[in-house]
């Protein structure tokens, strides 16, 4: 009796348990990706427009805000598409302060890619369930 | 290093903990889907343990989906039989009164071979002495000898039958046990001077076990040549 109220009270402990992960870790990532997609279309907007002091301060911008939600997208996250996602920003970072235009458009568009991969692994859809 | 020890400590015991809550305890008590699943387990946790790329959610998450899941066709079956039959499948008879039954030999893909095995396990020698032999779903063979074969028992054969008492560890390694002590409702103090009593000390056991008719098996350790004594005593 009593493992069987114990083994009923975690199931219901798990089922939450699993719901909040189907619910909070996609939130974050949204909030997360559309953030650093918006900084990212600043950032080519910026290049286009000439200005690599703009670019380069949005680049920045990027690098830091991944560099601090790295350990909390680990978490929910494959590892190496995070890391490659750093590495991508940082290559972006520096390639905009170095005034390199095609070079920090390529880092931009990596990781732009990075960040659909990660939601389209993440949030739920018919494509990537099947 | 110490990340991957720490990842397979905390899986190791995350996985025990789920296939305690299934509640099995033997791969002989599995039905092939929990078997399957226990499989699947072990292979989501060797995962993560091994691959330190992989958050651990990566493996904890099925992992609590496949619990999820087995305790709900678990419920399911519980409430409805055709839900069990369709889960686990139905016993099927494979010799009736001492006739292998083909068609149900074929479609179970259970050979001769493979039934004679498992007679011989019980004893059974010849497929004439079977009235019943049926294939449980947990792939295990159930087998009833034809009343002209099965062995008399006591109560047939007008015997006294004794009481079917069961055993209690009472000590081990020189050190008493509380959970028999409690179930045989002694005390350690009658435990010392039973043994007092037949000239052993409780250091010197290696082994004693009580039934609840009194009697007291003791196994004294090596160093006294684990010599075995064997008591009738009033509790």
């Amino acid at each position: 009796m009593g493992f069987s109220v114990f083994r009923a009270c975690m199931t219901v402990l798990i089922a939450i348990g699993l719901l909040a992960l189907f619910i909070f870790p996609s939130q974050y990532l949204v909030r997360f990706s559309d953030a650093a997609n918006e900084t990212i279309g600043h950032a080519v907007r910026a290049l286009f427009h000439g200005d690599l002091s703009a670019a380069s301060a949005q680049c920045e911008v990027l690098a830091r805000s991944v560099r601090e939600d790295m350990p909390a997208l680990e978490r929910f996250l494959n590892h190496s598409d995070v890391d490659a996602l750093d590495a991508a920003v940082s290559r972006a970072a520096s390639a905009a302060r170095l005034g390199a235009f095609t070079e920090t458009l390529e880092a931009l568009t990596e990781a732009e890619a990075i960040l659909r991969r990660i939601r389209g692994i993440e949030l739920f859809s018919w494509n990537s369930l099947l | 290093m110490l990340t991957l020890f720490l990842r397979a400590v905390f899986l190791d015991l995350f996985v025990l903990l789920i296939l305690r809550l299934t509640g099995k305890r033997q791969v002989s008590d599995l039905q092939p889907y929990d078997l399957l699943m226990t499989l699947i387990i072990a292979d989501l946790a060797s995962t993560a343990i091994a691959d330190t790329d992989i958050p651990l959610l990566y493996s904890i998450v099925p992992i609590l989906a496949l619990y999820l899941v087995q305790q709900l066709l678990a419920k399911l079956s519980l409430k409805s039989s055709a839900m069990r039959r369709l889960i686990c499948g139905t016993p099927q008879i494979l010799i009736l009164d001492g006739v292998l039954q083909e068609t149900i030999m074929r479609r179970t893909n259970y050979t001769v071979r493979d039934l004679l095995d498992s007679l011989r396990s019980k004893d059974i020698f010849e497929v004439g002495e079977v009235a019943y032999a049926i294939l449980e779903t947990n792939g295990t063979v159930s087998v009833l000898e034809k009343a002209a074969f099965q062995k008399p028992n006591k109560r047939e054969l007008g015997v006294e039958p004794g009481s079917a008492a069961l055993s209690h560890l009472l000590i081990l390694e020189g050190k008493i046990q509380k959970s028999g002590l409690n179930t045989l409702h002694l005390d350690r103090e009658a435990v010392e001077t039973m043994l007092k009593e037949h000239g052993l000390a409780l250091k010197n056991v290696f082994f004693a076990q009580m039934n609840g008719d009194g009697e007291l098996h003791v196994q004294l350790d090596r160093t006294h040549q684990s010599r075995i004594y064997h008591y009738s005593v009033s509790t």
